[in-house]
């Protein structure tokens, strides 16, 4: 922080400009004051003309919000009606979200791309379920585990855990497999490389280890929506 | 409490003594520079005051006379635009206020003050969320779009009252970020 003490030479030196010619004297010192006089009250009256326009600006933008106030006023009253509905709508539909541990296909009234949004992953396999997570932002930083099936050829009895909203990951009840969910392929991926952090997140969020840093499977961004 | 407003015009006073010499200078960037351009200021404020000091003994006797009175002429002229100017700016200042009170007392009366209290507090603590949410970059705001949490941050510091679209745009973030 620049202490006051710091800045009183320069004050100093702003001051002692103006006394330099604050005695005129004789005739040519007068003359010279008097030119010295108008050039700054000439700065002086530009700088208060830049003033007054802003000035102006904001008694506009006040009268234009006087206006405004009422049209407003007119707007909010449905505005709030249609909040109130809505909110209604989006209790109904959390009310319709299967519970932890239901198997199948989601039955909710969002469909498929509801429950990609409620965990939080770009992309969710079909009949995937996990604790809903409302907010973005606990959704980014979650670490939810449960039990389920992989679905395909040979279904198999598995783990699931899901790294906040970069990775999906499973591992067999008897820990002889682990994989991943590639979001390209829309498929269950087997890689027994992630065995071991596989099961550390599973210590981890089951709260029976220390947190520790995974080396996850994550898909490359391709697109971006707006 | 002396509001930064009421003190404008004495900075202005202030800046006109050196300013525009100053504004001609390369930006200081640490405080000895500092003293050292306000010194030169000085002196050249001191060199041109010799100057004007010499034009005068140089010129005729018979136009010296003249010289300091349309100097002095200049300077009153000056002086009374100042003062109104001045005035100009006082009154403006009062207009303000009673505009601003108008403002706040209508709001009120119309029941908005709080919804409008309640949305700045809504929107700066979603601003929060969205900046702190690891997907953002995923939605990124159209070209030469402020970023949602930016936009939020804006809304929740202004000092207009908000417009209905703005209410409602208020509501849809907070919509999209839960």
């Amino acid at each position: 922080m620049i202490k006051i003490r710091t800045l009183l030479p320069v004050l100093a030196a702003l001051c002692a400009a103006a006394p330099a010619f604050a005695q005129p004297g004789d005739a040519a010192g007068r003359y010279a004051q008097a030119m010295a006089d108008a050039d700054s009250l000439e700065r002086y009256n530009s700088q208060l003309q830049e003033q007054l326009k802003s000035q102006q600006a904001e008694i506009a933008s006040i009268e234009r919000q006087l206006t405004e106030i009422e049209t407003t006023n007119r707007e909010v009253q449905p505005l709030m009606q249609q909040m109130v509905d809505t909110l209604a709508q989006i209790r109904s539909a959390r009310r319709a979200v299967p519970a932890r541990g239901t198997h199948g296909p989601r039955a909710g009234p969002e469909g498929h791309d509801g429950a990609r949004r409620r965990h939080g992953l770009r992309e969710v396999p079909a009949g995937f379920s996990m604790p809903t997570r409302s907010s973005s932002n606990t959704a980014g930083r979650c670490l939810p585990t449960r039990a389920g099936s992989v679905s395909g050829a040979d279904a198999r009895t598995v783990e699931f855990v899901q790294i906040g909203r970069v990775s999906l990951l499973y591992r067999t009840i008897d820990g002889s497999e682990t994989g991943y969910y590639d979001s390209t392929k829309k498929a269950w991926v087997p890689d027994a490389s992630y065995k071991e952090a596989v099961e550390t997140a599973i210590r981890v969020a089951r709260r029976d280890g220390a947190l520790e840093l995974l080396t996850v499977p994550v898909s490359a961004p391709q697109e971006v929506r707006s | 409490m002396i509001k930064i407003r009421t003190l404008l015009p004495v900075l202005a006073a202030l800046g006109a003594v050196g300013a525009p010499a100053l504004a001609q200078q390369p930006r200081a960037t640490d405080l000895r520079t500092l003293l050292q351009q306000t010194e030169q200021v000085r002196a050249e404020a001191a060199a041109k005051f010799d100057t004007r000091r010499k034009e005068f003994e140089a010129a005729p006797d018979g136009q010296k006379a003249a010289l300091t009175a349309k100097a002095e002429q200049q300077r009153k002229e000056l002086d009374t635009s100042s003062q109104k100017l001045a005035d100009t700016y006082a009154a403006n200042e009062v207009r303000i206020n009673n505009l601003n009170s108008q403002l706040r007392d209508k709001a009120t009366k119309l029941g908005l003050s709080e919804v409008f209290g309640l949305a700045r507090q809504a929107a700066n603590d979603d601003s929060t969320i969205l900046q702190q949410s690891l997907i953002s970059t995923q939605f990124p705001p159209a070209a030469g779009q402020p970023t949602r949490d930016e936009w939020l941050r804006q809304f929740s510091s202004a000092r207009v009252t908000p417009t209905a679209a703005e209410l409602e745009r208020v509501w849809i973030e907070m919509l999209s970020a839960r």
